[in-house]
């Protein structure tokens, strides 16, 4: 499985992935993107099933982002996973609609991302 | 078809009490460490300090959070977060200010989600800055203690026709 991690955070992305890497799920490579524009390109050049975003980045930001492949059905079978510190309801709503698997809130223990990772790996080997 | 329903006026008084139990949230859940949360203002060091100051804004209401933390605390936080050994090599200035920068991104995002949940917030990226002293003083302080050190969290809204619940002292 090819992972997609898009955060704007250095921190945050190796923090991802090291938690990844800690788990059983076999990962093949993992890619990262800056913001949803880089997103869009390692997608574009990339097979990659599973995405992990985040929603505040500059330039195009994670609901733009999900915006875009909610429209192209090059990712209908992208398994989509929001991290985000913004936990809102409205949010929640807003992303509700654009074919997102899990909505995980920053801050998460590194637990909680083992488990959201499991489930979402299982739904892209669908 | 029904229109949605408005946001609700952001009360200021319980925002500002909500403001330290999201820091303790941040602190404890990503960073392994705890809040003390009635700190004593103390600056009488040399230390360096690292401030991370990032704007929200949902069309409406704007204003800014800046999180001072000293950098002894930074280099803690970053420890934890990272797994670095303490005796391993120092970490470069860039990913430290990342690191900060993403605890008050954290702090702020948990913050507002928790005071205004009904509100579509964009945030800034945090811009850090290494300074001798903290933030100056903004229209709503809180000093904390985190892992026993020195932590500042300010909050001011700057701007918005919706300027809610004021609170009663002013």
């Amino acid at each position: 499985m090819r992972i997609l991690i898009a955060d704007d955070s250095s921190m945050m992305r190796a923090l991802i992935k090291r938690v990844v890497r800690l788990t059983n799920v076999p990962v093949e490579e993992i890619l990262e993107a800056r913001d949803g524009v880089e997103a869009l390109s390692l997608l574009s050049s990339n097979d990659v099933q599973l995405l992990f975003t985040d929603i505040n980045m500059p330039g195009m930001n994670g609901t733009e982002l999900l915006r875009r492949l909610a429209n192209d059905d090059r990712w209908r079978r992208l398994t989509r996973v929001v991290i985000s510190t913004d936990g809102s309801t409205a949010r929640r709503e807003e992303v509700a609609e654009l074919s997102v698997r899990c909505y995980l809130k920053k801050p998460f223990s590194p637990e909680v991302l083992r488990d959201v990772l499991t489930d979402a790996a299982e739904a892209a080997r669908l | 078809m029904s229109l949605p329903m408005p946001p609700k006026p952001l009360d200021f008084e319980a925002a500002d009490k909500l403001i330290v139990a999201a820091v303790g949230t941040v602190a404890e859940r990503s960073f392994f460490s705890f809040v003390d949360p009635n700190s004593d203002p103390v600056l009488d060091d040399d230390k360096e300090w690292l401030v991370a100051t990032l704007r929200f804004d949902d069309g409406r209401i704007s204003g800014r959070l800046a999180c001072s933390v000293r950098s002894d605390l930074a280099q803690m936080l970053f420890d934890s977060f990272s797994g670095r050994h303490p005796s391993g090599p120092l970490p470069p200035s860039h990913e430290l200010d990342d690191l900060i920068g993403e605890f008050s991104n954290m702090v702020c995002g948990t913050w507002l989600s928790r005071c205004a949940g009904d509100r579509l917030f964009q945030l800034s990226r945090p811009v850090v800055e290494h300074q001798t002293r903290p933030a100056a003083d903004e229209r709503h302080r809180h000093w904390v203690e985190v892992n026993h050190r020195p932590l500042i969290i300010d909050w001011e809204v700057e701007r918005g026709p919706d300027k809610g619940v004021r609170r009663s002292s002013q």
